[in-house]
């Protein structure tokens, strides 16, 4: 059923653009920014709704329910459920979109992994999962991997000759790009490191998550991590344009208000 | 706080787990081969290489001594003399005792994966990687010659003593002087070359199939084509050669019986499961296995002698030595099994993976 709905046919996306332009990597960065694009109702949803709650946590009367019912959790609770109908907010309505998204990503993963077939029985799936008469295995195997220094079934490292070990160029892109995308959306009061416990968990988010992205990127196929990076790419631009960016908080020490507001409220 | 704390790093350490097992297929699919001496068995099994007794199963040695997820065996190893050799997915060829275990030298020139066993002719070592290059070693590991091929080399050559006979995934045959690994003559065969070829009793022809359906017959002084036939499924093993026929597997479930003299299909027996490791000879039987984990053990003509049906997939190449038929099998309730000729299990051996 997964397999089916799923992860075939995105192979069969992905070989299908690879078949026009004879190279994976390529073939990577156009498929990512297709689905990418193809999801960016739900993400442009799931970003404007993330902000609306942000902004309430700025409403005067949320806060004042905050201080007054802080002893009182279910009262709190039963509140701030009547502001939110007050206020036409729902704060389930940013997650459903990811909700939605998360088994759609999680198969165009799958499938970049299946597509990177370096051993014999990843092969055989690879020529199970294709549409007969649609594509033939027999005229697109064996893929070209080979992008730049990269092959896209392997680990990245770029060797600099008498250097002694490779640097793994991609992996630090993706800490990179992960540290942009998730720093640039959280709100300078959150970013600028509070005492609150949600500011404290949001900056361990933001350090820890690019930093687990980059191990993966570090250890897995060189296809994976380029699928991270052009995500995080994409999603920066869809942040850009969609709502809110706080590109102050990627300066040292600043914790200035949002420095863009391109949002449309 | 401390407990909130706790539960990012959980979160994110879970979230890592998640993704780390969809990509663990990657790492670990594939089929182990095997091979067989006189006494005893030798064959991949995931992080290790294992020697067992032929006659009890019973383990002689594993190596390494400390198995590591970085290191995993799945290309049958190769009988070199006292050395067995065999490579691993990280590009390690190593040369292990055959007695004791005990690795003698490492080879560290490759960048690929080793998929299937390096060839072992005229005291030399021909070991193909998936970095596209096959490296032509002495006994004591030093290169001698290497070649660039276009894309990976998976199976195991064939020799006919002078020249190395290598299919690539890239569609060609390359001949090769087995001497200085110049290169005699390739030709492309229109698909994937994923299983060894074969190499006729008087060496003038070559049988190879690629993963277009296409079976062909090559004359190995020039590579040019003798005939080809087209099958109903892909083929991604060595054919079984016996007499005046051919017995080809393919990944339609069809075991394909065809004239050597010029490739005419006599029998197409159809076991119903993609038949996709290497078949032998077993006396005057022929004997392949299949995905649903069958044994089937055909007469000449391709009259059923006995089959045996196995927990597991049957992807491995049979082997049968010393009358022993060795099954490895994947994802079974036991790797590795010893039959006679008549089908009677003579040890069946479990090995902790």
């Amino acid at each position: 059923m997964w397999d089916s709905l799923i992860i075939t046919p995105f192979i069969n996306l992905l070989l299908w653009i690879y078949s026009l332009v004879g190279n994976l990597a390529v073939a990577i960065i156009i498929f990512t920014t297709l689905t990418r694009l193809l999801l960016y109702p739900l993400t442009a949803k799931q970003i404007k709704s993330s902000q609306a709650m942000q902004e309430l946590q700025k409403n005067k009367k949320y806060l004042e329910i905050q201080e007054k019912y802080k002893n009182d959790k279910e009262r709190l609770a039963q509140e701030q459920m009547s502001l939110y109908k007050e206020l036409g907010v729902s704060p389930f309505a940013s997650c459903l979109p990811t909700l939605i998204q998360f088994p759609i990503i999680i198969g165009l993963y799958q499938a970049l992994i299946q597509t990177v077939a370096s051993a014999p029985m990843d092969l055989l799936n690879l020529v199970r999962h294709l549409y007969p008469g649609f594509l033939k295995a027999s005229a697109l195997l064996p893929l070209n991997t080979s992008f730049l220094w990269m092959d896209m079934g392997q680990p990245e490292r770029l060797i600099i000759p008498g250097l002694g070990f490779g640097i793994p160029v991609l992996a630090i892109v993706v800490v990179i790009t992960t540290y942009i995308s998730t720093k640039i959306i959280t709100p300078p009061a959150q970013a600028g490191g509070g005492n609150d416990q949600s500011a404290m968990m949001t900056n361990m988010m933001n350090i820890y998550m690019p930093l687990l992205m980059g191990w993966l990127a570090w250890t897995l196929s060189s296809g994976l991590a380029l699928y991270f990076v052009v995500t995080n790419l994409i999603q920066i631009f869809q942040y850009a344009i969609t709502g809110k960016v706080y590109w102050g908080n990627l300066l040292p020490g600043k914790k200035a208000p949002a420095i863009k507001q391109s949002g449309k409220k | 706080m401390k407990i909130k704390r706790f539960y990012v790093v959980l979160f994110i350490l879970l979230l890592g787990i998640l993704l780390t097992s969809c990509t663990s297929a990657t790492a670990t699919n594939s089929w182990e081969g095997i091979t067989a001496s006189d006494t005893a068995v030798y064959f991949a099994n995931g992080t290790t290489v294992v020697a067992a007794k032929a006659d009890t199963g019973n383990v002689i040695w594993t190596y390494p001594e400390k198995p590591a997820s970085s290191r995993l065996f799945y290309a049958a190893p190769a009988i070199a003399g006292d050395q067995i050799i065999v490579g691993d997915y990280s590009g390690l060829l190593v040369s292990i005792g055959v007695e004791d275990g005990k690795e003698h030298w490492q080879f560290t020139g490759a960048k690929g994966r080793y998929i299937d066993a390096p060839l072992v002719i005229n005291d030399m070592i021909i070991a193909q990687n998936a970095d596209a290059n096959i490296y032509a070693l002495n006994s004591n590991g030093k290169l001698i010659w290497s070649f660039k091929g276009s894309h990976a080399f998976w199976a195991t050559p064939v020799s006919d003593g002078t020249t190395v006979y290598a299919p690539s995934l890239d569609h060609s045959l390359y001949a090769l002087n087995l001497s200085d690994g110049k290169l005699k003559w390739k030709v492309d065969l229109g698909g994937p070359l994923i299983g060894r070829s074969v190499l006729s009793a008087d060496n003038s022809t070559l049988f190879v199939g690629t993963l277009d359906k296409t079976f062909l017959a090559l004359n190995s002084t020039d590579g040019s084509i003798k005939w080809k036939s087209t099958l109903k499924g892909n083929i991604w093993s060595a054919p079984v050669v016996l007499e005046d026929r051919l017995y080809v597997g393919d990944d339609s479930g069809i075991i394909n019986m065809l004239k050597v003299s010029d490739g005419s299909v006599i029998q197409s027996i159809d076991v119903q499961s993609p038949v996709l490791g290497n078949g032998a000879v077993m006396n005057s039987n022929i004997v392949f296995g299949d995905e649903k984990g069958e044994i089937i053990v055909l007469g000449k003509n391709g009259e059923r002698s006995w089959t045996r049906s196995l927990t597991g997939k049957l992807y491995s190449n049979l082997i049968f030595s010393n009358d022993h038929l060795y099954v490895l099998t994947t994802k079974g309730d036991k790797p590795l099994f010893a039959y006679d000729a008549n089908g009677n299990e003579i040890w069946g051996y479990t090995v902790s993976k």
